[in-house]
Protein backbone atom coordinates (compact mmCIF):
# COMPACT_ATOMS: atom_id res chain seq x y z
CA UNK A 1 0.00 0.00 0.00
CA UNK A 2 1.44 3.50 -0.99
CA UNK A 3 2.27 5.70 1.87
CA UNK A 4 -1.32 7.62 2.21
CA UNK A 5 -4.28 7.23 4.46
CA UNK A 6 -4.82 8.20 8.25
CA UNK A 7 -2.84 6.82 11.63
CA UNK A 8 -4.00 8.30 15.08
CA UNK A 9 -1.69 6.83 18.31
CA UNK A 10 -2.75 6.50 21.48
CA UNK A 11 -2.04 9.69 24.04
CA UNK A 12 1.20 9.66 24.51
CA UNK A 13 2.56 7.48 21.36
CA UNK A 14 4.46 9.18 18.51
CA UNK A 15 2.67 9.26 15.15
CA UNK A 16 6.03 7.92 13.40
CA UNK A 17 6.15 4.71 16.16
CA UNK A 18 6.28 1.31 14.02
CA UNK A 19 4.61 -0.15 16.51
CA UNK A 20 0.93 -0.83 15.37
CA UNK A 21 -0.33 -1.75 18.87
CA UNK A 22 0.29 2.53 19.20
CA UNK A 23 -2.32 3.22 17.17
CA UNK A 24 -6.36 3.61 17.68
CA UNK A 25 -6.80 4.01 14.18
CA UNK A 26 -4.17 2.87 11.25
CA UNK A 27 -5.62 3.19 7.45
CA UNK A 28 -3.10 0.32 6.84
CA UNK A 29 -5.10 -2.31 8.77
CA UNK A 30 -9.03 -3.14 8.15
CA UNK A 31 -11.44 -1.81 11.13
CA UNK A 32 -14.48 -3.88 12.31
CA UNK A 33 -16.94 -2.00 10.58
CA UNK A 34 -20.47 -2.58 12.68
CA UNK A 35 -23.81 -1.63 12.26
CA UNK A 36 -26.29 0.01 14.51
CA UNK A 37 -26.96 -1.92 17.66
CA UNK A 38 -30.35 -3.86 16.84
CA UNK A 39 -32.60 -5.83 18.97
CA UNK A 40 -35.09 -8.49 19.11
CA UNK A 41 -36.07 -11.95 20.87
CA UNK A 42 -35.98 -15.15 20.77
CA UNK A 43 -39.18 -17.18 22.73
CA UNK A 44 -38.77 -20.79 23.78
CA UNK A 45 -42.19 -21.87 23.25
CA UNK A 46 -44.07 -24.00 26.37
CA UNK A 47 -43.17 -27.09 26.49
CA UNK A 48 -39.94 -26.97 24.10
CA UNK A 49 -36.27 -27.48 24.76
CA UNK A 50 -34.83 -25.92 21.92
CA UNK A 51 -35.82 -22.50 20.07
CA UNK A 52 -34.18 -20.95 17.03
CA UNK A 53 -33.86 -17.38 16.08
CA UNK A 54 -33.09 -16.45 11.98
CA UNK A 55 -32.26 -12.92 11.73
CA UNK A 56 -31.82 -12.40 8.01
CA UNK A 57 -28.86 -10.00 7.34
CA UNK A 58 -28.91 -9.20 3.71
CA UNK A 59 -25.16 -9.41 3.28
CA UNK A 60 -25.01 -12.16 0.76
CA UNK A 61 -21.77 -13.45 2.74
CA UNK A 62 -21.13 -14.74 6.69
CA UNK A 63 -20.46 -11.58 8.53
CA UNK A 64 -18.79 -11.25 12.25
CA UNK A 65 -21.11 -10.42 14.71
CA UNK A 66 -21.31 -9.67 18.30
CA UNK A 67 -24.84 -11.12 19.98
CA UNK A 68 -26.05 -10.69 23.56
CA UNK A 69 -28.93 -12.49 24.86
CA UNK A 70 -30.65 -11.87 28.57
CA UNK A 71 -31.23 -14.65 29.49
CA UNK A 72 -31.93 -13.72 33.00
CA UNK A 73 -33.23 -11.04 34.46
CA UNK A 74 -31.10 -7.84 33.99
CA UNK A 75 -27.93 -10.66 33.01
CA UNK A 76 -26.72 -10.29 29.33
CA UNK A 77 -24.44 -12.96 28.14
CA UNK A 78 -22.77 -13.01 24.79
CA UNK A 79 -22.95 -15.27 22.59
CA UNK A 80 -19.45 -15.59 20.89
CA UNK A 81 -18.85 -19.19 22.29
CA UNK A 82 -21.52 -22.39 23.51
CA UNK A 83 -22.53 -20.53 26.81
CA UNK A 84 -23.94 -22.61 29.47
CA UNK A 85 -26.39 -20.39 31.64
CA UNK A 86 -27.61 -21.31 34.78
CA UNK A 87 -31.99 -20.67 35.17
CA UNK A 88 -31.79 -18.52 37.79
CA UNK A 89 -35.31 -19.45 38.62
CA UNK A 90 -34.42 -23.02 38.78
CA UNK A 91 -30.89 -23.39 38.66
CA UNK A 92 -31.05 -27.27 39.08
CA UNK A 93 -31.50 -26.64 35.35
CA UNK A 94 -29.26 -24.75 32.63
CA UNK A 95 -29.84 -23.00 28.51
CA UNK A 96 -27.17 -23.54 26.42
CA UNK A 97 -26.91 -20.98 23.69
CA UNK A 98 -24.70 -20.28 20.58
CA UNK A 99 -24.96 -18.04 17.74
CA UNK A 100 -23.67 -18.30 13.97
CA UNK A 101 -23.63 -16.30 10.95
CA UNK A 102 -23.93 -17.54 7.58
CA UNK A 103 -24.66 -16.21 3.97
CA UNK A 104 -28.30 -15.08 4.78
CA UNK A 105 -28.65 -14.97 8.54
CA UNK A 106 -27.64 -14.67 11.64
CA UNK A 107 -28.72 -17.53 13.71
CA UNK A 108 -29.39 -18.30 17.62
CA UNK A 109 -29.86 -21.54 18.64
CA UNK A 110 -31.48 -22.19 22.31
CA UNK A 111 -31.29 -25.37 24.18
CA UNK A 112 -33.22 -25.18 27.11
CA UNK A 113 -32.68 -28.29 30.14
CA UNK A 114 -36.06 -27.92 31.12
CA UNK A 115 -39.81 -27.28 29.61
CA UNK A 116 -41.44 -24.12 31.37
CA UNK A 117 -45.57 -24.38 31.00
CA UNK A 118 -45.67 -20.93 29.55
CA UNK A 119 -43.94 -19.23 26.56
CA UNK A 120 -40.28 -17.66 27.31
CA UNK A 121 -39.23 -14.68 25.99
CA UNK A 122 -35.81 -13.19 25.81
CA UNK A 123 -34.35 -9.90 25.05
CA UNK A 124 -31.45 -10.65 22.69
CA UNK A 125 -29.26 -7.37 20.70
CA UNK A 126 -26.88 -7.46 18.40
CA UNK A 127 -24.14 -6.04 15.80
CA UNK A 128 -23.53 -7.13 12.53
CA UNK A 129 -20.34 -6.69 11.34
CA UNK A 130 -19.90 -5.52 7.76
CA UNK A 131 -16.73 -7.41 7.01
CA UNK A 132 -16.91 -11.07 6.41
CA UNK A 133 -16.17 -14.16 8.42
CA UNK A 134 -16.10 -15.97 5.06
CA UNK B 1 -26.95 9.98 6.26
CA UNK B 2 -26.12 12.46 4.34
CA UNK B 3 -23.24 11.61 2.29
CA UNK B 4 -19.86 13.40 3.97
CA UNK B 5 -17.87 11.71 6.20
CA UNK B 6 -14.52 9.46 5.27
CA UNK B 7 -13.86 6.74 3.49
CA UNK B 8 -10.50 4.61 2.90
CA UNK B 9 -10.81 1.56 0.49
CA UNK B 10 -8.94 -1.37 0.44
CA UNK B 11 -5.92 -1.85 -2.25
CA UNK B 12 -6.64 -1.71 -5.64
CA UNK B 13 -10.46 -0.94 -5.17
CA UNK B 14 -11.91 2.28 -6.17
CA UNK B 15 -13.22 4.23 -2.67
CA UNK B 16 -16.44 5.55 -5.01
CA UNK B 17 -17.34 2.23 -6.01
CA UNK B 18 -15.80 -0.17 -3.42
CA UNK B 19 -18.65 -2.41 -1.67
CA UNK B 20 -18.77 -1.65 2.13
CA UNK B 21 -16.64 -4.87 2.82
CA UNK B 22 -14.21 -3.89 0.69
CA UNK B 23 -13.26 -0.25 2.91
CA UNK B 24 -10.61 -0.08 5.10
CA UNK B 25 -12.24 2.27 7.24
CA UNK B 26 -16.13 4.46 6.60
CA UNK B 27 -16.84 6.39 9.43
CA UNK B 28 -20.81 5.54 7.99
CA UNK B 29 -20.18 2.42 10.39
CA UNK B 30 -19.74 2.62 14.16
CA UNK B 31 -16.16 1.35 15.10
CA UNK B 32 -16.42 -1.05 18.41
CA UNK B 33 -14.55 1.01 20.53
CA UNK B 34 -13.23 -0.68 23.98
CA UNK B 35 -13.55 1.03 27.53
CA UNK B 36 -11.00 -1.33 29.43
CA UNK B 37 -8.92 -4.02 28.51
CA UNK B 38 -7.55 -5.99 31.75
CA UNK B 39 -7.77 -9.31 33.74
CA UNK B 40 -9.43 -10.64 36.52
CA UNK B 41 -9.50 -13.63 38.61
CA UNK B 42 -13.24 -14.41 39.56
CA UNK B 43 -15.62 -12.43 40.98
CA UNK B 44 -17.20 -8.56 39.54
CA UNK B 45 -15.35 -6.33 37.58
CA UNK B 46 -17.53 -2.89 38.13
CA UNK B 47 -17.77 -0.26 35.23
CA UNK B 48 -19.30 3.04 35.48
CA UNK B 49 -20.92 2.88 32.23
CA UNK B 50 -24.76 2.83 33.20
CA UNK B 51 -25.43 0.53 31.00
CA UNK B 52 -24.94 -3.46 30.26
CA UNK B 53 -21.81 -3.00 27.81
CA UNK B 54 -20.66 -5.53 24.70
CA UNK B 55 -17.45 -7.17 26.03
CA UNK B 56 -15.17 -10.21 24.80
CA UNK B 57 -13.52 -12.06 26.92
CA UNK B 58 -10.40 -14.77 26.86
CA UNK B 59 -9.84 -17.50 29.57
CA UNK B 60 -6.33 -18.67 29.93
CA UNK B 61 -6.05 -22.45 29.75
CA UNK B 62 -2.24 -23.33 30.47
CA UNK B 63 -0.32 -21.06 27.33
CA UNK B 64 -3.91 -20.92 25.13
CA UNK B 65 -6.58 -18.39 25.64
CA UNK B 66 -9.78 -18.93 24.96
CA UNK B 67 -13.15 -17.06 23.99
CA UNK B 68 -15.02 -18.04 27.12
CA UNK B 69 -13.28 -21.03 27.68
CA UNK B 70 -15.51 -23.96 29.15
CA UNK B 71 -14.15 -27.52 30.45
CA UNK B 72 -15.76 -30.78 29.62
CA UNK B 73 -17.90 -30.45 32.53
CA UNK B 74 -19.07 -27.32 31.35
CA UNK B 75 -18.97 -24.35 33.77
CA UNK B 76 -21.25 -21.18 34.03
CA UNK B 77 -20.59 -18.26 31.84
CA UNK B 78 -19.96 -14.61 32.53
CA UNK B 79 -21.89 -11.95 32.26
CA UNK B 80 -22.88 -8.17 31.46
CA UNK B 81 -25.10 -6.07 33.65
CA UNK B 82 -25.58 -2.65 34.29
CA UNK B 83 -23.08 -2.13 37.07
CA UNK B 84 -20.44 -4.43 36.03
CA UNK B 85 -19.50 -7.63 34.29
CA UNK B 86 -19.94 -10.93 36.00
CA UNK B 87 -17.01 -13.67 35.80
CA UNK B 88 -17.91 -17.16 37.21
CA UNK B 89 -14.32 -18.48 36.73
CA UNK B 90 -10.59 -17.70 36.91
CA UNK B 91 -8.26 -16.50 34.81
CA UNK B 92 -10.15 -14.02 32.57
CA UNK B 93 -8.33 -11.48 30.12
CA UNK B 94 -11.35 -9.25 29.15
CA UNK B 95 -11.87 -6.28 26.71
CA UNK B 96 -15.43 -4.28 28.08
CA UNK B 97 -16.63 -2.32 25.16
CA UNK B 98 -18.10 1.30 24.90
CA UNK B 99 -21.14 -0.38 23.15
CA UNK B 100 -24.20 -1.60 24.10
CA UNK B 101 -25.04 -4.48 25.17
CA UNK B 102 -28.72 -4.45 25.86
Amino acid sequence: MGNYGIKVTKEGASVASTDVRDYIIHSKYKNLKSKVLATDTIVLTAGQLTATKNIAHGLGYAPFFFVAAEMNPDKWYNLHAIQTIPIDSDPTYAYAISAYSDGTNLTISLMSGKTFASNQTFNISYYIIIDEVA
Amino acid sequence: MADYGIKIAKEGYDVNTAADKDLVYSSKFNGMKIAEHNTSGAGTVLHSLGYAPMFLNYRKSGTQYRLDWQTTSFVNAPYTTNAGIVFPNADNYYFIFIDKAE
